[in-house]
């Protein structure tokens, strides 16, 4: 991959200041945060942008052109693709330990079959199921599972945080939408694009 | 499905009011220039959308006319031609083909209620099977020739697409009779579609088969929301397949992702739109069925519903909008960011409120607007 220049890759003229640069810098890592690609099979694309990005941060304010990874000063990406690492838990038994470690390996098809095969179904179990399929994309079927994960166990921290961050699904878009302008009015503008042939100015 | 995907036209900029309209204009003329005229009328501004967001992933070469036309004799506005805009024209025959095959599956099935269930199930399909005959070419030109009364001189295939057909004309007759526009388009509409596929190689094809997937999904009456949404997006992802991206396979990627996201989107909002009278109708919808089907809906569960579609809507709007940070694009970048932060959400907005009021429920619980300063 040929190296673009850093101040095109930040968007800023070269004779910017260092302030409009560490502005540009943070604005760019929020737009390609990992959190807005969690669950999102372009994760990665992302995750590359951000490099791109903490590289050409790096060469612009320390002066050296060539990095590999992420390095100490800027933001280093965290895990691709997780929801929160899944350390084994005392309280969670050796088998859904299993299913936790195929999560972090983000080895679907194992945490999927070791699922399928478990001895039973209890909250533990809809948690990471529910875990399963926000990760792949089936978004309603997750939702339900936490959901019936956080009813049988309602004093589980784990499973409580997991679904309130489901329930704040959107929180990115809603914030570059107001961002953007948006504003709830009730003028019915919709009339205007939905004449067949726009007749109107 | 149409008619959700538009810009915030107070919050546009002229030029970029300007820009939207061009590729409308665009679609209008190419339309226009490859089919029969009477088909403009089934333009839309999701389409137009469509063009700009395919012609700006792959940057390839516009040229903008400034042309008068029927609709606006005094001023020459603008009219964008690019690929993009014939492709974009192309899927519009298709889908709009699909459209009124639909509407007469739905017709015949309402139909067909009052008599027996099973027959409609059989007749959606052979209703599905004209549309492949459509496709493979027994067409207009034998029922020109052959008086369809003599069914003993015709093959047995032929006889039954010519009594399809022709039942399929009357019903659509009956289901258009609304608007003599739509009436006098169907004859037309079916050519065109033939000229489409042509155009497009296989890509109707694909189409037509998503839908059939779409369509055995609803049929099962299955409660899987994330299926239904998959199967839609399926649509809208075929439709994106079709375009040559300069860089390479990284652009096409995004560019199907975000399709996929988006007609996860299209499909839910169709469908919270079309609850009530889904509801009363017993029309397919997969809301309904997720919590129990029509007899076990309440207030209760409409509540419910109206939670879940609000989270369902909101993520699919922010994966889209993931989506597209990721393909950098240039041109019409003002006015895409209009159709994806603003537009979008506001008919998002515009359905979920219209819901809670329908339901008696507080907005509030529904919009999740920011009620205090960070």
């Amino acid at each position: 991959m040929t190296a673009r220049d850093p101040y095109e890759v930040l968007g800023v003229s070269r004779n910017a200041s260092s302030e409009e640069i560490t502005k540009a810098y943070r604005e760019l890592v929020k737009k390609y945060h990992p959190d807005k690609y969690q669950g999102n099979p372009l994760a990665d694309l992302a995750q590359e942008k951000l490099q791109e990005i903490n590289e050409a941060y790096d060469a612009i304010t320390k002066g050296s052109s060539s990095y590999s990874g992420a390095s100490g000063a800027s933001y280093s990406s965290s895990n691709e693709n997780t929801y929160g690492t899944y350390g084994s838990y005392s309280s969670s038994s050796v088998y859904y330990n299993q299913v936790r470690s195929a999560l972090n390996r983000n080895d679907i098809r194992e945490a999927e079959q070791l699922l399928i095969n478990a001895p039973d179904r209890s909250a533990e179990w809809y948690y990471l199921s529910g875990v399963l399929s926000l990760r792949r994309g089936q978004i309603s079927d997750g939702i339900q599972n936490l959901r019936q994960a956080v009813n049988m166990n309602p004093s589980n921290q784990e499973y409580q945080q997991a679904y309130a961050q489901v329930q704040n699904m959107g929180g990115f878009y809603r914030t570059a939408s107001d961002g953007q302008g948006y504003s709830p009015s009730t003028a019915d503008m919709m009339a205007c694009s939905m004449l067949p042939l726009c007749l109107c100015c | 499905m149409l008619g959700y995907i538009t810009a915030d036209t107070e919050n546009l900029k002229v030029r970029d009011f300007r820009i939207y309209n061009g590729y409308y204009c665009g679609l209008c003329k190419s339309i226009g220039d490859n089919y029969p005229e009477i088909l403009r009328t089934q333009l839309s501004y999701d389409l137009a959308f469509f063009a700009c967001l395919l012609s700006s992933v792959t940057e390839e070469e516009e040229i903008t006319r400034f042309e008068h036309c029927i609709a606006h004799p005094i001023q020459k506005r603008p009219v964008i031609e690019c690929e993009a805009v014939d492709y974009a024209a192309d899927l519009m025959i298709i889908l709009a083909y699909e459209k009124y095959l639909d509407d007469v599956r739905d017709k015949k099935n309402s139909d067909a209620e009052s008599s027996s269930a099973s027959n409609s199930r059989r007749d959606s399909t052979e209703l599905e099977g004209s549309a492949a005959s459509v496709l493979s070419g027994k067409t207009e030109e034998k029922s020109d020739k052959e008086n369809p009364d003599e069914t003993e001189e015709n093959s047995p295939e032929d006889a039954r697409f010519l009594n399809q057909r022709n039942e399929s004309m009357a019903l659509g007759h009956k289901v258009a009779s609304s608007g003599w526009i739509r009436t006098a388009s169907i004859p037309a509409l079916q050519h065109a579609y033939r000229k489409a596929c042509i155009n497009q190689r296989g890509r109707a094809e694909r189409i037509h088969d998503d839908l059939s997937w779409l369509h055995a999904v609803e049929r099962s009456k299955l409660g899987d929301i994330d299926l239904a949404c998959e199967c839609f997006s399926e649509v809208l992802k075929t439709c994106a397949d079709g375009i040559r991206t300069a860089s390479g396979n990284r652009r096409k990627r995004i560019l199907l992702a975000l399709c996929s996201a988006l007609g996860k989107w299209i499909y839910l909002i169709d469908a919270l739109e079309d609850l009530e009278e889904d509801l009363s109708s017993g029309n397919y919808n997969p809301f309904i069925y997720h919590f129990g089907g029509p007899e076990k809906i309440g207030p209760k569960e409409k509540k419910q519903i109206l939670q879940e579609g609000s989270l369902l809507l909101y993520h699919y709007l922010e994966e889209t909008a993931a989506d597209y940070e990721l393909l950098d694009i240039i041109r019409s970048r003002d006015l895409l960011d209009n159709i994806l932060y603003l537009g979008i959400r506001k008919q998002t907005d515009r359905i979920l409120v219209k819901l809670a009021d329908d339901f008696g429920i507080p907005k509030s619980e529904v919009l999740k607007e920011k009620t205090e300063e960070k």
